[in-house]
């Protein structure tokens, strides 16, 4: 009876059913079962009040929103052309990778860059399938970088510190940006590309134009590196330093359009929040009832090997990746993973990397990584061409998640060196 | 279904109610993200410059991080903005959305008013246990965002299943 139940919850859920109705469901009858007052669902609740780390969560949200919504995207644009050689396909993935970090990873990079480098890259002379790839996959590369916030919500869930975690991404991050910067240069040869050298007037120019935003992310990153401040000191100061710059300097956001901003960005967050408010009670639940150590015993009766693990573990983020986003699949997955991994020996830190870059490919894998439909939105395509047009940086970016993955040291390198 | 639609069409004042929720719900969640964001910026400035700071400012940004989830999930159902997984719709003939919205909006109405009864029974417990959380509020007006934000999802889930509304996964949520 109750195996019928959850089945039937399984099935609504591949229908389209919020998966917070799906957990928290299932978390009720789970409790209920055992016994337990269903009011302990929402003590687990209750418990996302008691973490400061979580008050990052709304506020790099809402300054991710205000850069979406101004003229941030032409600027920073601009800044990278200026800045760095070696033609605009490059140009666009570090651009890509540095909004991404500053966003989160809705998607909305996709939709902020991408109509704007489109036009740029086919004017330059890249072919158009090579174009569309290229943004597809830039939609979302820079999730490694801090401060981006499923390090931040991997941190949480996983109980591990949040700056060894900010270390531990730069190098595997960067990893994959220059995997696919040497394809690209690689293609724009093939195509006659020429890198233009902009003029001294032109990056002069490009520096003054955005020279209330290029502080920033020395601001934020210097301060949590230097540990002067904390994860969420630097959320606030985003926050107030991307509203007064939109808003006051710039003045690319009306004060009148803040409330609609705000709207948007908060549901969001409402709706990663409320999947870890009804994930936290099934999970504790799961955990009392030993379920990650069940799965740690059946795996050593098959695999003994730490690296076969980890190649299990691939395969099935990936799938998870190209089923679920990102968001939800850190809330439901890392809590009953994580245990199974420390079994096997694997570092948090080093799992948390191979996990985000899993999800991150996940993003661009056919037949339902939400990336596809966006640039397929975006740029109106039909999805068929872009799994096409994907497939060449697919396999580049599986080809450094197994160097992500078989040498922890690119993630602990840095980690180990800070003495954490 | 059709009859209760046009009766919830036709009745200015359902709408009125629908709409007057989203409202101060809204207002609401403007209000703490900008306490939120002055807060936490007085904060520093303070720690830094005076080299103390608020006791009652880190819980009342926690707090308000539980009241902006809630509520900015209850705003979610009503634009169709919850994450799912949705493998299926897609293949779905147009003949069975119906039946599709039926069983997925009616469930998930079901199981938030489960919901909202579980963070009820928190709220009466609290409430008789009498704490205070900080700056002479207690505990359970700080839980009582969690049953009200639930019943207005189960709320919305109703009226999204007798308007018939359907999400559009990509297009919502990007833009403005």
């Amino acid at each position: 009876m109750i195996w019928l139940f959850f089945i039937a919850l399984v099935l609504l859920a591949l229908f389209g059913m919020p998966l917070f109705a799906v957990l928290g469901a299932i978390a009720l009858v789970a409790f209920h079962g055992a016994g337990i007052d269903i009011s302990s669902v929402a003590v687990a609740m209750y418990t996302l009040a008691g973490s400061p780390l979580l008050v990052a969560i709304p506020l790099f949200t809402f300054a991710g929103y205000l850069f979406a919504h101004s003229r941030a995207p032409d600027r920073l644009v601009r800044v990278s052309r200026a800045l760095f050689p070696g033609g605009l396909a490059v140009v666009a993935l570090v651009a890509c990778a540095i909004f991404t970090a500053f966003t989160g990873a809705s998607g909305v990079t996709i939709i902020a860059m991408g109509g704007l480098l489109l036009p740029a890259l086919e004017k330059s002379g890249y072919d158009r399938r090579f174009n569309l790839g290229l943004l597809t996959a830039s939609g979302s590369l820079g999730l490694l970088f801090p401060p981006s916030l499923p390090l931040i919500l991997y941190g949480y869930v996983a109980a591990v510190s949040v700056d060894d975690l900010f270390l531990a991404g730069l190098l595997p991050g960067t990893l994959l940006v220059v995997v696919l910067s040497i394809y690209a240069v690689h293609r724009g040869r093939r195509a006659g590309v020429r890198a233009q050298r902009p003029s001294l007037r032109e990056v002069l120019a490009a520096v003054r134009g955005a020279a209330w935003e290029i502080p920033l992310p020395f601001v934020v990153l210097g301060g949590i590196y230097s540990g002067t401040i904390t994860v969420m000191e630097a959320a606030a100061i985003t926050a107030v330093y991307a509203l007064v710059v939109e808003v006051f300097v710039y003045r690319d956001i009306p004060v009148r359009r803040l409330g609609a901003i705000t709207r948007e960005s908060m549901m969001l967050v409402g709706g990663i929040l409320i999947i870890l408010a009804c994930a936290l009670g099934l999970t504790n639940y799961l955990i009392d009832a030993e379920v990650p150590m069940q799965i740690l015993e059946w795996m050593q009766g098959y695999v003994t090997s730490k690296y076969t693990f980890l190649l299990i573990l691939n395969i099935f983020l990936l799938v998870v990746g190209c089923l679920m986003d990102i968001f939800s699949a850190l809330i439901v997955v890392v809590p009953l993973i994580v245990p199974v991994a420390l079994g096997f020996g694997v570092d948090p830190v080093h799992l948390g990397i191979v996990f985000l870059t899993n999800l991150e490919i996940g993003y661009l894998t056919p037949p339902v990584g939400l990336n596809l439909f966006i640039s397929s939105y975006r740029f109106g395509e039909p999805v068929i061409s872009l799994y096409r047009a994907s497939i060449p940086f697919l396999l580049l970016l599986l080809a450094a998640l197994l160097v992500i993955t078989y040498f922890p040291a690119l993630s602990l390198f840095l980690v180990r060196l800070a003495g954490g | 279904m059709a009859v209760a639609r046009a009766r919830l069409d036709g009745s200015r004042r359902a709408r009125r109610v629908y709409d007057a929720f989203g409202a101060l719900e809204v207002s609401a969640v403007v209000a703490l993200l900008a306490a939120l964001v002055g807060i936490g910026f007085l904060q520093i400035v303070l720690r830094n410059v005076a080299h103390r700071g608020l006791l009652w400012a880190d819980p009342l940004m926690r707090h308000a991080v539980l009241w902006i989830g809630a509520l900015g999930a209850s705003l979610a159902t009503s634009r169709l903005r919850h994450i799912n997984i949705d493998v299926f719709t897609r293949l779905l003939p147009a003949a069975l959305r119906p039946a599709r919205r039926a069983l997925v909006y009616g469930a998930t109405a079901v199981a938030a008013f489960m919901l909202g009864v579980a963070a009820l029974r928190l709220v009466a417990s609290e409430r008789a246990y009498g704490e205070i959380a900080f700056l002479g509020i207690a505990t359970w007006q700080l839980q009582a965002v969690l049953p009200f934000a639930f019943f207005l999802v189960a709320y919305r889930s109703i009226v999204n299943l007798i308007r018939g509304r359907e999400p559009d996964p990509v297009r919502e949520g990007l833009e403005p």
